[in-house]
């Protein structure tokens, strides 16, 4: 496995500059992300103080357990060199019927238990649907997975009649979303419980190592007895699970189920993990590099949002990123 | 012959990260020659070729065409002088005609309209030239892949051409296409063009060049009149080995049956085809273009659409439409395939996963892998192969072709593998490593294993096989076994007694 930089920032930033033929061998070596990241952190540092502020890094750091969470699930699906166009509306049903569930039943610490395994379960049901498509009847998973945004998002809105879920017993959001065990986040213990089951399975298992080698090349994989359709099924369903747990963490946080939940979510987390180094070609990519990608996202948009940049300017910005991430990762892989 | 320079180079000299790939390399080819080139991979063949056909920048020496220095920018322009060249990877576009593609960025135009009728008429007469039964209104994506390499030989050759290179060019083509390309050949000669041929085949070399440069670790090692040097010497000079230590002397078979192949067949493809294997024995399979070899090996593995017939082995008489890789494997029989980019390797992955792949279920417990095991057994197979790798992570697509062969045979070394099925096992690998890979199939089946390879190197068939099976046209032309196996005999199987002009009539 590539050992992902821990980032020496130093060296990026001094490299930079020093003609076409430096800056090429930092971006092999480093990825275009640590690049981004010096520069974010200078110019919005110099801009607006508050920005590195502590609480500030805290609060983003909250506030990216979300996407840094599908970014997870979307880098799983594009080491297998597809990807995952339905993650957004997956949230959003995934909102609905949380809601639904925590409405329905007695407003007590079982309730939101119950409320939140429906959600998660109900998204890695989207990811078995994706990953049956794409694995058995060997459909794209473009197409695959924007059939199902359609799906679910659809089901979304027929559940809910297009409105709101409203009246959530506060004890939901006061659990998943501000409370806290022995002064770490709730948020922050899922993202971390994600992070190492990720961890574990993409780098000591053999279910991770056959995900890296379908994505590197199927035809070989399965030459060498790889399952490679069960694995496909399985990293769909994966992914389908941890966007279920972002959908929840996502639900709690606004406090009430939306028909309309994580529209943006599906280019972001593409983004994310594309800037952090996941190949779209299938194959490459780090876990460290998903989360740092995703992170740094959030941070960039927080540090919009401090200076007052619109939101309608920030759908360009992020739209630009994708295209820069795509273009460096072609660059780099030499595609 | 004439001998005037025509394209004439003087210590060219190309770097790479880390290598030196061309170094002070001179290089003469004169109007009308067959001027080959040869050595091993990563000898620096494909980097002269690239930097005479304008697509890579040399860092110095100078190239002079007809007398004069011409510094060549760009593929385009070495074009517009006249250099051409026909890479094994193709450059034509599989949306457009073949037409199309002999014109593409010289379309003939009367008033800015293009002149079809004429272009076709034209492209025809390029296509009849080099042999290819294709029509020029065909789409070049319907096309097989030798008919594709006819047709860029022919686009390379439709437009006015001083210096023709052609890199490995009878690699995709069969027997019959590749004289239709020699005939071209000669007649370009004729007209004075002078062609730079890189191959790996001595046979062609001798029949077709005039003189051969050698090349080693980037440097000219020598140059010879083709008919002053025999094969010997020219694998000696290429690998600094002698040609006695190429083939291995072949230990005994055993007397225990380890395979048994019953009425194997693939419609259209392969009829129905027996055969058993030894314990030690290393079958042979051979045959033309279209003689359903591939296909035979790839039905005992299971990946080949719509096989039928039955395999016994490993106590099991097991019906070949429910085989699967993974389950082939786990009895105890593997394949290797042909072309490694495509189906043996996942390039961007280290070599270390590449490696242990096929063995991780036996290398995991409880799901996780056993990290400290796997690269202890890798590093065993790194030795016992001599995988040349900088590391056990370094990415498989760095490492040069006859490495990356090691390290796709290495697979299948972790299972225990009883019974080996390869596919062109050294094709488009050095010398080097060929002689390494045949000492290294000699061992596998001295230990006992039972070796079935598909082969279509002459001298492969002749000295690397206790048995040959020759197919032609889908059926069983016969087997040859020790002193039977004659270049003779194998060729008049080959061509099932019949003359040689019929031999690509399956439906392929």
């Amino acid at each position: 496995m590539r050992e992902e930089t821990a980032v020496p920032f130093e060296a990026a930033s001094a490299t930079v500059g020093f003609g076409a033929e430096a800056f090429h061998r930092v971006l092999i070596r480093v990825g275009i992300l640590p690049i981004l990241m010096v520069v974010l952190v200078v110019i919005f540092g110099v801009i607006e103080p508050r920005f590195l502020a502590w609480q500030n890094i805290r609060t983003v750091g909250i506030q990216s357990v979300y996407l840094i969470i599908v970014s997870v699930a979307q880098m799983i699906v594009l080491l297998t060199g597809g990807f995952d166009l339905s993650v957004g509306s997956s949230i959003a049903l995934t909102s609905i019927v949380t809601g639904s569930v925590l409405i329905a039943v007695a407003p007590d610490f079982a309730a939101i238990a119950k409320a939140a395994a429906a959600g998660v379960a109900m998204a890695t049901l989207i990811g078995a649907v994706n990953g049956a498509v794409v694995s058995i009847f060997t459909v794209s998973p473009f197409i695959a997975t924007l059939a199902m945004m359609s799906i679910a998002s659809g089901a979304a809105l027929v559940v809910s009649g297009g409105v709101p879920i409203f009246n959530f017993p506060p004890q939901f959001s006061d659990t998943l979303a501000t409370g806290t065990l022995m002064g770490v986040p709730a948020p922050w213990i899922a993202v971390g419980f994600v992070v190492l089951l990720v961890y574990l399975l993409l780098s000591w298992t053999r279910f991770g190592r056959y995900l890296y080698a379908v994505g590197g090349n199927a035809e070989a994989a399965h030459l060498s007895g790889v399952p490679v359709r069960r694995s496909l099924f399985l990293a769909y369903l994966l992914a389908g699970a941890l966007t279920g747990v972002a959908g929840v963490i996502l639900t709690a946080r606004v406090g009430s189920g939306e028909p309309n939940l994580g529209a943006t979510v599906p280019l972001e987390s593409i983004a994310a993990a594309v800037l952090g180094g996941v190949s779209l070609g299938g194959g490459e990519g780090t876990l460290l590099g998903a989360v740092l990608g995703a992170f740094f996202l959030v941070f960039l948009r927080n540090g919009m949002d401090l200076i007052r940049i619109s939101s309608y300017v920030q759908m360009v910005v992020t739209g630009v990123l994708l295209i820069i991430a795509i273009v460096a990762d072609r660059y780099i892989h030499g595609r | 012959m004439s001998r005037k320079p025509l394209l004439d180079v003087e210590g060219l000299s190309k770097r790479f990260p880390g290598v030196q790939a061309l170094d002070r390399v001179d290089f003469e080819l004169c109007a009308g020659e067959v001027h080959a080139v040869l050595g091993e991979n990563g000898a620096g063949k494909s980097t002269l070729v690239k930097v005479l056909a304008g697509s890579l920048p040399p860092d110095g020496g100078r190239v002079m065409l007809e007398g004069r220095e011409v510094a060549l920018k760009s593929a385009q322009h070495a074009a517009q002088l006249g250099i051409r060249a026909v890479f094994q990877e193709l450059s034509l576009v599989a949306q457009l005609t073949v037409a199309e593609n002999l014109f593409l960025g010289r379309e003939i135009t009367r008033g800015g309209m293009l002149q079809k009728k004429r272009m076709l008429e034209l492209a025809a007469g390029a296509l009849a030239r080099v042999g290819a039964r294709v029509s020029p209104s065909a789409m070049v994506g319907e096309l097989s892949r030798p008919q594709r390499h006819l047709a860029e030989i022919a686009k390379a050759t439709t437009h006015e051409v001083r210096v023709l290179i052609l890199d490995e060019p009878t690699v995709a083509l069969t027997s019959e296409d590749a004289r239709h390309l020699f005939e071209l050949c000669a007649d370009l000669k004729r007209r004075g063009v002078g062609i730079v041929y890189i191959t790996h085949r001595f046979d062609e070399l001798y029949r077709f060049a005039d003189r051969v440069t050698i090349l080693r670790d980037g440097r000219r090692v020598g140059m010879f009149e083709t008919d002053q040097v025999d094969r010997a010497r020219l694998i000696t000079y290429m690998t600094g080995r002698s040609f006695d230590e190429v083939f291995p002397t072949l230990s005994a078979p055993r007397s225990r049956i380890c395979l048994r192949a019953r009425e194997v067949s693939v419609p259209g493809r392969l009829a129905k085809t027996s055969f058993e294997v030894r314990e030690g024995e290393i079958l042979g399979v051979a045959g033309l273009d279209a003689s359903g070899k591939s296909e035979l090996a790839r039905a005992l593995f299971g990946v080949q659409p719509g096989a039928q017939g039955t395999v016994t082995f490993d106590r099991a008489e097991i019906n070949l439409r429910r085989l699967s890789p993974r389950a082939m494997i786990g009895r105890g029989l593997m394949y290797l395939p042909a072309d490694r980019r495509k189906e043996g390797l996942a390039l961007c992955r280290p070599v270390l996963e590449n490696m242990t792949i096929c063995a991780l279920t036996r290398l995991s417990r409880a799901g996780f892998i056993a990290k400290a095991e796997e690269r202890t057994r890798a590093r065993a197979l790194i030795e016992r192969l001599h995988i040349r790798t900088p590391s056990l992570l370094t990415r498989t697509a760095v490492l040069s072709g006859g490495t990356q062969q090691k390290v796709m045979v290495s697979k299948a070394l972790l299972s225990s593998i009883k019974v080996f099925i390869f596919d062109e096992l050294t094709q488009g690998v050095d010398v080097g490593t060929k002689v390494e890979l045949y000492h290294f199939v000699r061992n596998l089946a001295a230990e006992g294993a039972a070796v079935v390879t598909v082969l279509s190197d002459m001298a492969e068939i002749l000295n690397l096989c206790h048995r040959v099976l020759i197919l032609c046209r889908g059926h069983t032309a016969g087997f040859l076994s020790g002193t039977q196996i004659s270049e003779a005999a194998v060729l008049h199987h080959y061509f099932g007694e019949k003359m040689p002009a019929t031999e690509n009539a399956v439906g392929a």
